[in-house]
């Protein structure tokens, strides 16, 4: 049984943990998610940056489609060939590769307060990982699992 | 291929995250509107005003930015619909 655990901090999201590799850039960094429903694993421009992940070299990986939600709407860009690794509770590494992710180009900000809410934005695990596992859900605990 | 270095770095990166997340209100009442982050599971916390300095700081403080749990806290908390 494969079993990685994430963690559910009271009154807050679930959140699990992950090398994000990239390998024709040169990424591997740890990130943390938030799981959700979202179609596809997603990170936000801010975490891009982070990474050094310059948006203007991915103009043709633009996506026709628009990401909307509360607060209006945004572009969305892709970047190909990506790996999470995991670390199931016994400590052993497990791969998921991803054709791509999903990447959400931050608004202009019309103020401060929105400029610090953008901040606030989480990267996303989407169903594109989730749906390979089951999910469970222990007191503070929650589990992506499969045999 | 996954070097053991790398899950040493995300297992450290997971503890100081879960200490992040599980203080987030300690640190918002303490050091409100900074980019902060938690180190060493928490025992080393260092903050600044943008994440450029944050970054330069933690290099003087001999810490890696990739294992740290790097947060910006909002004065305000958000309730976040996703």
């Amino acid at each position: 049984m494969i079993r990685i655990s994430g963690f559910a901090v009271k009154g807050q999201h679930c959140y699990v943990t992950a090398l994000f590799i990239c390998d024709h850039l040169g990424i591997n960094v740890p990130l943390k998610f938030v799981d959700t429903g979202n179609t596809h694993t997603t990170l936000t421009e801010t975490t891009a940056k982070k990474l050094g992940i310059d948006l203007a070299s991915l103009s043709s990986e633009k996506l026709k489609m628009r990401a909307t939600g509360i607060g209006g709407s945004s572009d969305l860009y892709q970047l190909a060939g990506i790996r999470l690794v995991f670390m199931t509770v016994d400590g052993t590494p497990v791969e998921e590769k991803l054709p791509f992710v999903r990447i959400l180009k931050n608004p202009v900000p019309r103020n401060n307060e929105e400029q610090k809410a953008l901040e606030a934005i989480p990267d996303l695990l989407g169903l594109d990982v989730i749906r390979r596992f089951n999910i469970r859900f222990d007191k503070h605990m929650m589990y992506l699992e499969r045999e | 291929m996954v070097e053991k270095s790398d899950l040493s770095k995300l297992s450290e990166y997971t503890v100081n995250t879960k200490w992040l997340l599980e203080n987030m209100e300690k640190l918002r009442a303490k050091l409100p509107d900074r980019y902060v982050a938690v180190c060493d599971s928490g025992r080393k916390i260092v903050d600044a005003s943008t994440l450029g300095e944050l970054v330069d700081k933690l290099s003087k403080v001999g810490r890696q930015p990739d294992v740290c749990a790097v947060e910006f806290i909002s004065r305000e908390e958000y309730a976040l619909i996703v």
